[in-house]
């Protein structure tokens, strides 16, 4: 049992679920077909309860990361193989191996072509995803980073749908610029801090007290700012994203949606905002920010409305959902940054679940046009059932999850932000808009296509696969006190944090640096 | 052991890898015109070049046991020397292997093959570890003119004649160039000595002599690394030469040129740095430009290789237009892995290319993702590491190398390496999509690759990943050969300044 308390204790938990899904999809490859699917989902179950019980030994409250190590990796430079877990980054890991078991049975219906190679690439993604959730060195974290470039990038560009191969190589593209001027932002922070300290090391605590000058701090956080812009997307950088989801295979979209833009939301928080916070609350950079969060917000909604494509609609409405989430990261208050990251895990579940019902409707049919079905609700009554729960839970219908997270951001931006939170808030009417109007037009109408009167209801397999999900979405609604307990600590500090730093900021170093650059010049002034 | 180079006879010690590949060279010349042809095969000489060059590396292993008395002589005995001279060492080791089979399956049976190969790597030796201006000159035409006649190897196949012509023509202006630069810089520093020279022409005003020679230099290692704009004749040599002379001009020659280039320009011209520093800089920001641009729309992935090779020249003059330690041991970091992934690569290239060199353009690689699993998954490794992507040794070279630049404060050039390595995706990615996510279009059949060439991938494909998973201890190593690079030279200068006045 010690030895049980003990992995849970220590960063052997993490390192397993990191390394654990790399070393099962290399065994993937070597499965025999027959048994090859079951290999998978074994594996991506293994997985997720292992990642379970974090839940509950996650201790509620503590601000200091939890399961941390930091080993020596490249110990002259100063890199080290650092991880550890904090209120924000414990959901998104959650998230991580919940649906991957998911995305493993959606990928049976789906993929019966070159198999060992896809579950591979699942198994592989994950281990980059929760790398990158966990990772506190920057190299380390630059690292995972990329590595779930190339799964996701095959994941869309084999097994997708036809223009997959320019949806793949705009992802990676659109991905890797941001990046790579990041990882040239990195190395300036490295610089400094080698500089400041004498000691190299990329550790996060580290950079943490490196002391940023202005005149760099806006250029490093405009790197970093753009890497994860790219990411989450903040319009106007978010055309890469309506065509990976409309090309991939459902498992991507989902994890797509569900998990990779998270990295994004995730970025700003652990990097880019706590790093520069004086150019991150600069009243411009905020006025920027704050647009194109509001640009996605009400653009997208709108543009999501008028999409004949199911999927693409989806898309947008992550495009929307993801704005909420920006605005409440940026407005840097701990009920808002709390609601920001349970609004991410809110979304990841719900438009996964959208995602997997597009495509149970895309099994049948073979098309994702909103205008080839209608009346479905006589006809499939579950499935219908399920989507439109679903439905409600992405336009924030209280009693179901989205709600919860959308109100917390909203309630914490308004002090902040007042007039940008009223706008935001009628993002939600527009959900409504652009939601109800296709629910309408899937589910009830009358069948005006004769295929659709024989459409079957859902398998026992696919209710296996949205029960869990439908569980969560009226879970985290009606009773989400259990998640956001384990994200507000370290929300509420980060923010506290990070708005003391900015304020400290406004005078002291900028004045700092002009008056050793004075006392430099001429020393007897001091 | 101790070496003083006063004595002439202590030479044969300081170059004794040299010799005895040297030596083994033209042994293996004589054995191969005496040993009956109607084998027709070369392979035995292939196998005892290998020998020789394990021999070599014994040698290099005791090399590493000595100790220099003053720093003047002709050659170093420094780190860097025995990290290169490994370097080349292992890296034709790599050549000699994936030529086992090349060779075969071209027919070609003529020994001489491995021999000049065995004095192309005695001339890169030397030139890597020369501290003379003569003797770099020496190295440089054994070096070059070895290489020339490999090029045009394959005698009866006009596109291996016209590639040597080309590198020959263009190769023996850039030897004129290099001379010239010499005599110039000798007329300025009035030695031919680099650990003189740093004294000599360090102090003081640079006229225009100097000037113009260390000019007429960077054009003449410019044309050796290939740096854009004296790359022209790169993709068409690298098309037209034997596959495994294409590897090899790519790794080992570019090099061996840029450790010399090092050598001269780093350490002996190293406080001149503001001198030559602008040249240089235009010269890596071109050599990263022009070729990622190029590589965009090539169709032959031997030519898209060449000018994926000539890139990565653009990225080693960012490492020494930085001119600090990082800088230097970056050099050395990424050269040896570009060494494994560019070598791999033209590998599997070969093996694709079957019979006569025939498949090499991007459209008979589609779907061979899944017909030749295994072959396309490791050129996919390469590809990824020349791309820079974690985690392979590609991108902790290119973070070194970047972390150099930043250092030196080239942040300006850190920026355009990271922006063309993005264009660069573009080219290596396309590769990668045509394997696996287009049809077959024309079945390939089986592939011929014999244990030799298997080998060879393995240890390619290992090195890669080691070098991006566990990069500790060759970076260590990389630096610590740095070390007293830096040392002697500035010993040199201490010794000598008081003498001079």
């Amino acid at each position: 049992m010690s030895l049980l308390a003990n992995f849970y204790s220590t960063h052997w938990v993490i390192t397993f679920l990191i390394f654990f899904p790399l070393v099962a999809g290399f065994a993937c490859l070597f499965t025999p077909r027959r048994q090859l699917r079951y290999v998978a989902f074994a594996a991506a179950m293994i997985e997720f309860l292992v990642s379970l019980p974090l839940f509950w030994t996650f201790e509620i409250g503590r601000v200091e990361f939890q399961n941390s190590v930091a080993i020596p990796w490249i110990p002259d430079w100063g890199i080290s193989y650092a991880l550890g877990v904090d209120g924000i980054s414990l959901l998104l890991i959650l998230l991580t191996t919940f649906l991957l078991p998911i995305s493993v049975l959606v990928s049976w219906l789906q993929i019966d072509d070159k198999e060992h190679l896809y579950y591979a690439m699942l198994l592989a993604l994950a281990t980059g995803m929760i790398g990158v959730f966990v990772a506190l060195d920057l190299f380390l974290f630059y690292v995972f980073w990329e590595i779930t470039l190339i799964p996701m990038y095959f994941l869309i560009g084999v097994w997708g749908h036809e223009r997959r191969i320019y949806a793949a190589v705009k992802f990676f593209l659109f991905t890797a610029f941001g990046s790579l001027l990041m990882l040239v932002a990195i190395l300036v922070m490295y610089w400094l801090q080698l500089d400041q300290s004498g000691v190299p090391s990329l550790a996060y605590g580290d950079l943490l007290q490196v002391n940023v000058p202005m005149s760099l701090q806006y250029w490093l956080f405009a790197a970093f700012a753009l890497a994860f812009a790219i990411k989450v997307p903040m319009v106007p950088f978010h055309t890469w994203l309506p065509d990976a989801h409309v090309e991939a295979p459902t498992a991507g979209s989902v994890i797509l949606a569900a998990v990779l833009l998270k990295m994004g939301v995730y970025g700003f928080l652990r990097f880019a905002i706590p790093l520069f916070p004086q150019a991150a609350l600069d009243p411009t950079v905020v006025k920027v920010v704050l647009v194109m969060a509001l640009l996605g917000i009400i653009y997208a909604a709108w543009v999501a409305a008028v999409q004949p494509n199911l999927k693409k609609l989806i898309a947008y409405t992550s495009v929307a959902h993801l704005g909420f989430v920006m605005l409440g990261v940026y407005a840097l208050t701990g009920q808002s940054v709390t609601g920001g990251v349970l609004q991410s895990v809110n979304h990841g579940i719900s438009t996964g679940a959208l995602f997997i019902l597009a495509s149970f409707l895309y099994e049948r049919r073979h098309t994702y046009e909103i205008a080839e079905y209608g009346g479905l609700a006589k006809v499939i009554p579950v499935y219908s059932g399920a989507l439109v729960v679903v439905g409600l839970s992405s336009i924030a219908l209280p009693g179901l999850n989205g709600f919860v997270g959308e109100f917390l951001i909203l309630v914490g931006s308004f002090v902040r932000y007042p007039w940008v939170t009223v706008l935001a808030a009628t993002g939600v009417v527009f959900a409504a808009y652009y939601m109800l109007p296709m629910i309408r037009r899937v589910v009830w109408n009358d069948v005006t296509i004769e295929e659709n009167r024989k459409l079957l209801d859902l398998s026992r397999l696919e209710l296996a696969i949205i029960l869990p999900l439908l569980f969560l979405i009226v879970l985290m609604g009606v009773y989400p006190k259990p998640f956001i307990e384990r994200i507000a600590a370290s929300a509420e500090v980060l923010s506290e944090q990070i708005i003391l730093l900015a304020e400290e900021g406004v005078g002291s170093p900028v004045e700092a640096v002009a008056a050793g650059e004075i006392s430099d010049s001429n020393p007897g002034t001091r | 052991m101790q070496i003083d180079f006063s004595s002439y006879f202590d030479y044969v010690f300081a170059l004794l890898p040299e010799i005895v590949l040297a030596t083994s060279a033209l042994v293996l010349l004589v054995y191969d015109g005496f040993a009956r042809r109607d084998a027709s095969d070369s392979s035995a000489v292939g196998v005892l070049s290998l020998v020789a060059i394990g021999a070599a590396m014994l040698a290099n292993v005791w090399l590493m046991g000595l100790e220099e008395v003053g720093a003047t002589g002709m050659i170093a005995l420094d780190g860097f020397r025995i990290f290169t001279n490994f370097m080349f060492l292992a890296g034709t080791a790599l050549v000699v292997l994936i030529s086992l089979d090349y060779t075969k399956r071209e027919g070609i049976t003529d020994g001489e093959f491995y021999a000049l190969l065995l004095f192309a790597v005695v001339g890169m030796m030397l030139l890597a570890g020369s501290r003379d201006l003569i003797l770099i000159f020496i190295a440089f035409e054994l070096m070059s003119i070895a290489v020339y006649a490999l090029v045009g190897f394959k005698r009866g196949d006009p596109r291996s004649s016209e590639a040597a012509i080309k590198y020959f023509l263009l190769g023996a202006f850039s030897s004129a160039f290099l001379v010239y630069g010499m005599a110039m810089l000798y007329g300025a520093g009035t030695t031919t000595n680099l650990g003189l020279m740093r004294t000599t022409l360090g102090t003081g005003q640079v006229g225009v002599l100097a000037f113009m020679g260390m000019a007429l230099l960077v054009i003449a290692f410019g044309f050796k690394v290939s740096a854009v704009p004296f790359h022209m004749w790169t993709p068409d040599a690298y098309e037209g030469a034997p596959t495994p002379i294409t590897a090899f001009l790519a790794a080992m020659i570019k090099g061996a040129a840029f450790a010399a280039f090092i050598r001269i320009f780093v350490v002996a011209l190293g406080d001149l740095h503001p001198y030559w520093e602008q040249l240089v800089w235009w010269l890596a920001a071109l050599t990263m430009i022009v070729p990622n641009l190029i590589a965009l729309v090539q169709d032959n992935l031997k030519r898209l290789l060449a000018y994926s090779s000539i890139a990565h020249a653009g990225y080693l003059l960012v490492a020494l237009v930085s001119a600090n330690e990082s800088g230097t041991a970056a050099f050395l970091f990424y050269l040896v892995a570009y060494t494994v992934m560019i070598v791999g690569a033209f590998a599997i290239v070969l093996t694709f290319a079957g019979k006569g060199d025939r498949r090499q353009r991007l459209s008979d690689y589609a779907g061979l993702g899944y017909s030749h699993p295994w072959a396309a998954a490791i050129l996919a490794l390469f590809l990824v590491s020349l791309a820079g992507l974690p985690p392979t040794g590609g991108f902790v070279g290119k973070f070194y190398i970047l972390r150099a630049a930043v250092e030196a404060g080239y942040v300006n050039l850190a920026v355009i390496l990271a922006v063309t390595t993005l264009v660069s995706y573009w080219y290596y990615l396309r590769v990668i999509v045509t394997m696996y996510m287009k049809p077959e279009v024309e079945a390939m059949g089986k592939i011929a690759w014999g244990p030799a060439l298997r080998l060879a991938l393995a240890i390619c494909a290992f090195v890669t990943v080691y070098l991006g998973i566990l990069p500790s201890w060759p970076l260590l190593k990389a630096h610590d050969s740095v070390q007293d690079l830096r040392q002697v030279a500035e010993q040199v200068a201490k010794v000598d300044t008081p003498a001079q006045r």
